[in-house]
């Protein structure tokens, strides 16, 4: 499953879908809003996406994590909109036969993603807002 | 012909737009539509680094544009 949304994760309702009698584990990554960044403090952070195309990103991310480590489930719910400090922001969850494919497809998920699904935070901080840069790709 | 253009993140406040329409010659490839909207806008000129996505896609630079395509601006992404 792929979800962008502004409500909160249900954490426990995204665990139960991926689980599977085939499946051995599940490994997760939860991105939560931190109150500091490059040195100054952080009091909210709200998130713009370009809905359309990050599906389309999503999805073709999660084919190539299943693909290539052979995982049964790549579930990944990303928020958007205003959030607060220590709130939730990106959810993975990886089912599959066995830990190591389940660590390296969720990796790639949270890596790929990064790179190139098009979402972008802003911070508020005391100097006032500052849209934060992504990682280069020339 | 006519392109619709979108803009995101930074690029929406460089712009003062979240999409646009402009006139361009035809043939046009990605790479020659990035140049035109860095002379529109020398904020997005000063960027380093100048992301162009085409129906969703991040195509090759010397990608022909079409009048029905769908041409997004933004810098890179930092979602996760």
């Amino acid at each position: 499953m792929i979800k962008l949304q502004q409500e909160d994760i249900d954490i426990e309702k995204v665990l139960e879908s991926v689980k599977s009698p085939s499946s051995g584990g599940v490994v997760t990554f939860l991105g939560t809003v931190r109150d500091n960044a490059k040195g100054h403090s952080v009091e909210h952070m709200s998130i713009e996406v370009y809905e359309e195309m990050a599906y389309k990103q999503l999805e073709a991310i999660k084919s190539e994590a299943q693909e290539k480590y052979g995982v049964h489930k790549v579930t990944v719910v990303h928020r958007y909109g205003d959030l607060a400090v220590g709130d939730n922001i990106v959810f993975i969850a990886v089912a599959a036969g066995h830990r190591e494919e389940a660590f390296d497809a969720c990796r790639y998920t949270i890596d790929e993603l990064k790179q190139r699904v098009p979402i972008w935070k802003k911070e508020t901080t005391p100097e006032g807002d500052v849209w934060v840069e992504g990682e280069k790709h020339e | 012909m006519e392109i619709n253009i979108r803009y995101f993140g930074q690029f929406r406040d460089f712009t003062g737009k979240r999409e646009e329409t402009l006139e361009v010659t035809d043939g046009l490839t990605v790479e020659a539509i990035r140049e035109h909207i860095r002379e529109i806008y020398p904020k997005i000129a000063a960027k380093e680094e100048v992301l162009v996505a085409v129906n969703g896609n991040f195509g090759p630079l010397d990608q022909v544009i079409n009048a029905c395509d769908e041409v997004a601006f933004f810098p890179p992404v930092s979602g996760g």
